[in-house]
């Protein structure tokens, strides 16, 4: 209250000039911007399909399969070579340059088409391209193979509605807008505020989008999202994606070992760091500050990542479900935690206790147990998000039982996979028919899946915000 | 009186001091015994080289899986039998349980004399049960060796003598005659009315169990260092002396000494990759050190915003960042910059550029990006820290400060960022201490075929090299180099913390 005196009023008529001024401004380079600087690029989408009926046994065989992929590949060159490129150009009257640097073509294997994607300054440009290019591969098809098919369905064919550069001014003087309506809310304040809130106001936004856009791509039609036209709202929402998800194979074992692990593994970190922070208070204790330097230690030194790995193959731990268990029992800096905290419980309480003939594990269950809930509550939290988000134990020492892997496993195997066409194309032979069928929606695929790994920390995090700055202070003592 | 009880007394206590050395070797004994139970070298149940010489007593006892693992012919065609393995197993439980009773005794005998005398029982047991364990596995060796050579298939199973069995032996007849000598030598002594132990010691056997652990899992893994000495293969053993049968040498030593540490810095290949992997690291721990006042700034900034409400809403939405994983990080970084994602969706629909870059494919800036990704994710957590520290901060600085005329930024910077100065040196401390070891994921997650070698550090390295491609004794002469380094660095920084601040940061 007292802060706000300080800094001395602007009168309302200037702030509203300001506002305007601004707005005007940004609105007249964002249109300068749309009419000089950018070119509207028009694409269009060439599909052929082939039909199958007509074409050698062999070929129809592998192409349908999508088995062979090097086969679909092949016939996906015939777009480049360089008869078609010169053919379409010549066509189309534009540069071949234009065409090299514009066309990417494409097989999907199993679903019989083929496609290119090229764009051009004009519509007219572009189907003009597009229909060459059709053409041009009919013909080199013929050339090269000595096949010609009345069948083959060559259709070249403009995006739904390509953009217009109109489109790009409306947006961005209503986003203008809509960001100085913030501005004015806040604007009774000195310049500085508002632009402190406005950054802070951008910054947040930008933390969160990547979850609201995985979000709003999952509950929407799958085949606006496939084609890229979900931006910021979602369109015909449903949630099948979800519930199609237990299709997916082996995600419900990770999904069960993560599980298990987050909550055994929590649970007994726990109990070991509480019942291990109460005995390091102890100053009876044997030789009790070397014990705990040597478990603080632990916290700073390791010995590397190779000799811990020969150590759990040692130890058998290596496929094995106990390995994301044991390991994490003893976490010292959850012990400093505890231990900080413990000892700032008064000593009288675990005294009287201790005069009226209570052992120590008794003094623990029934009085430091109950008392220190808070800092307890706060690594678990801790220890569960760690365990849910672990990943590399599961990748370093699963390896031969891919039943155990975690669920961030998982979900970094789906996403390396078929991450594109040309990724699934070039693995080689691994491609099974399923994965080739479900190829154009891994997008929406992955996208569910990250938001089932995301969900139950969004579910916990109200709850850890609650005892995190709590955590991270006493963590900044010493312990 | 004195005089009289003088004599007695001497001899007591000579007898005392006898009886706590006799102790004290009894608990190394036993302690040993303990530790070999994880030792592959010495697993008395290798009784078959067809069984992982990677396999510890412990796993004998545990894991029919394991031990069975490379023998699934043999027991298909029934050359050998499942209940050979089982009695191998329960031999191997036995003799576990032995040591288990040995380790007993030996906590049991930090009590008072009572439980002294009690304690000296249960090694005399115990190594009994050892001996009986080793007889039982001793058994199933027999009786492999026995239908194996029936069958004729030696070389499919290939039985074999473990020396475990002897080294054990002598440890449990030492520790039997230890506990025998300690059993006479305490029966003269003057027994409490109840079984006592000091709280010291119960205390520490209380901690014992968590001592342990943190052995098994932080301090055992040095002993891998081991194989940084040797010319080690994945599935090799490592001998320090060549294995010597009749005169001829079977199996020859692969102990190399110092060869792979000079390797690393001789062959031209290595060297290269790792002043690769070295400035990797280093630009992007020193990018790292170099932005790491920003969750001050973000502290600082936030603190300045009126509405409460505000400021709370801004710390819950950027701290979310941090507690997902770096996998959901590259699954959102896939969402929102490769060819299909959400920046060339947004410049086709919205601006009609018909775009497909994949940003994430490239390996161009891929450090500043890289520092980008790693500030998304924490600089909002981060701030926490600072956020609390400024709250910390006594109100009556402000307010002396404002009275002397300073304004906002005066009051900034003399009273807010000096306030928060000491927790920013230890932070730093801690991350110039830490400047080799970045962590792997992030790395891992957004490392491809175009960007490996901009984007591998140090931690990555090793692990791409080490697990990957199974070149241990490299990567582990890597990774001692770099533990060495990082303690060494820890305690200059915790030396620095302590002459500038006063205080000590470990």
């Amino acid at each position: 209250m007292e802060k706000k005196t300080l800094h001395k009023k602007v009168p309302l008529w200037r702030k509203t000039v300001e506002i305007l001024g601004t707005a005007l401004l940004c609105g007249l380079i964002a249109f300068l911007i749309c009419h000089f600087m950018i070119t509207p690029q028009y694409q269009a989408t060439a599909s052929m399909e082939v039909s199958f009926a007509h074409l050698p046994g062999a070929f129809y065989t592998s192409f349908e399969t999508g088995v062979d992929v090097d086969l679909a590949k092949e016939y996906a060159g015939l777009f480049q070579l360089d008869s078609t490129r010169y053919n379409a150009a010549g066509a189309a009257g534009i540069d071949v340059a234009e065409i090299d640097k514009n066309v990417s073509v494409s097989a999907v294997p199993g679903t019989q088409t083929m496609y290119f994607k090229a764009s051009f300054p004009t519509p007219e440009q572009a189907q003009a391209a597009a229909n060459a290019y059709m053409k041009a591969f009919d013909e080199t098809l013929k050339d090269n193979t000595g096949y010609d098919d009345e069948n083959l369905l060559l259709e070249a064919q403009l995006p739904t509605a390509p953009a217009s550069p109109k489109t790009g001014i409306v947006t961005i003087v209503t986003v203008l807008i809509s960001g100085m309506i913030a501005f004015a809310i806040f604007s009774r304040q000195p310049l500085f505020d508002s632009i402190n809130v406005l950054f802070f106001l951008v910054f947040t936004i930008i933390c969160i989008f990547p979850f609201y856009y995985l979000f709003i791509n999952t509950i929407s039609d799958n085949d606006l999202v496939s084609r890229g036209l979900i931006n910021f709202y979602p369109v015909g929402i449903h949630f099948s994606n979800y519930v199609s998800l237990q299709n997916v194979s082996d995600l419900g074992s990770s999904i069960l070992v993560t599980v298990a692990r987050t909550i055994l593994g929590t649970a007994l970190m726990v109990i070991v760091s509480a019942w291990a922070g109460y005995l390091v208070t102890k100053q009876k204790m044997w030789k009790r500050s070397f014990w705990y330097r040597a478990l603080v230690i632990t916290m700073y030194f390791n010995a590397g990542l190779v000799p811990w790995y020969m150590n759990m193959l040692m130890l058998g731990l290596t496929d094995n479900f106990l390995a994301y268990i044991l390991p994490g029992m003893v976490a010292p800096y959850n012990i400093i935690l505890v231990k900080t905290y413990i000892e700032s419980i008064p000593a009288s309480l675990e005294e009287s206790a201790v005069i009226d003939g209570a052992s120590t594990p008794k003094v623990f269950i029934s009085i430091i147990w109950p008392l220190s809930i808070p800092i307890l509550a706060t690594i678990a939290i801790f220890g569960a998000v760690g365990n849910w988000n672990s990943f590399q134990d599961s990748l370093l020492l699963m390896s031969n039982k891919p039943q155990l892997y975690t669920l961030q496993h998982r979900l970094y195997i789906y996403l390396n996979t078929y991450s594109n066409l040309g990724a699934a194309m070039s693995s080689s032979g691994g491609v099974s028919n399923t994965a080739i069928q479900n190829m154009l929606n891994t997008k929406v695929v992955k996208y569910t899946i990250s938001m089932v790994t995301i969900i139950p920390i969004l579910v916990v995090y109200p709850i850890m915000q609650r005892y995190f700055v709590k955590g991270i202070m006493l963590g900044a003592v010493k312990g | 009186m004195e005089m009289n009880v003088a004599l007695p007394r001497g001899a007591a206590e000579k007898k005392t001091k006898q009886s706590s050395i006799v102790e004290i070797i009894n608990r190394l004994l036993i302690l040993i015994a303990g530790f070999l139970v994880f030792f592959p070298q010495v697993n008395p149940g290798r009784i078959s080289l067809k069984i992982n010489q990677n396999t510890s007593l412990f796993t004998t006892a545990i894991s029919y899986e394991t031990i069975t693992a490379s023998l699934a012919r043999p027991l298909r065609m029934e050359w050998v039998t499942p209940g050979q393995f089982h009695l191998l197993m329960a031999g191997a439980a036995l003799l576990l349980l032995g040591i288990i009773a040995c380790a007993a005794g030996a906590c049991m005998s930090l009590g008072n004399n009572r439980m002294k005398k009690r304690a000296s029982l249960f090694p005399i047991a115990g190594s009994f049960a050892m001996l009986g364990g080793l007889g039982v596995i001793y058994n199933s060796y027999t009786s492999v060796l026995k239908t194996v050579t029936e069958a004729g298939k030696l070389s499919n199973v290939q039985p074999n003598f473990p020396t475990g069995i002897y080294v054990f032996a002598v440890l449990a007849a030492l520790i039997l005659v230890v506990s025998l000598i300690q059993f006479f030598l305490l029966r003269t002594r003057v027994s409490e009315a109840k079984m006592e132990m000091e709280e010291k010691y119960r205390l520490f056997l209380m901690f014992l169990p968590v001592l342990f652990m943190a052995f098994i899992f932080c301090y055992l893994p040095i002993y891998g260092w081991r194989f940084a000495f040797f010319d080690y293969k994945v599935g090799d053993s490592l001998r320090i002396f060549d294995t010597v049968v009749d005169g001829v040498v079977t199996e020859k030593s692969n102990f190399v000494g110092f060869k792979w540490f000079a390797y690393l810095f001789e062959n031209p290949a290595t060297r290269m990759d790792l002043v690769r992997v070295l400035r990797n690291t280093l630009i992007m721990s020193g990018l790292g050190i170099a932005t790491s006042w920003l969750p001050i700034a973000f502290a600082i900034l936030l603190a300045e915003v009126r509405s409460s409400k505000f400021q709370r809403f801004v710390q819950t939405f950027t701290t979310i960042p941090n507690f997902i994983s770096w996998v959901l990080v590259y699954s959102f970084a896939l969402a929102i910059f490769a060819s299909d994602g959400f920046i060339n969706s947004f410049m086709t629909n919205i601006f009609g550029i018909a775009s497909d870059t994949d940003y994430l494919a490239s390996a161009d800036h891929i450090w500043i990006k890289m520092l980008l990704w790693g500030t998304w994710k924490g600089v909002g957590w981060s701030a926490i820290i600072y956020i609390a520290g400024i709250a910390g901060i006594d109100q009556q600085l402000y307010e002396a400060a404002r009275v002397d005329g300073a304004g906002r930024w005066q009051c900034i910077w003399h009273v807010t960022v000096p306030g928060l100065m000491p927790t920013y040196c230890v932070m730093l401390l801690m991350s110039i201490a830490g400047i080799l070891s970045n962590g792997m994921e992030q790395y891992l997650v957004f490392e491809n075929a175009l960007n490996k070698d901009v984007i591998e550090v140090l931690d990555l390295y090793v692990y791409n090299i080490g697990i990957k491609d199974g070149l241990i004794p490299i990567s582990t002469v890597v990774g001692i180099s770099k533990s060495l380094i990082g303690i060494t660095l820890l305690f200059c920084a915790n030396r620095i913390s302590k002459a500038i601040r006063g205080e000590s940061i470990i």
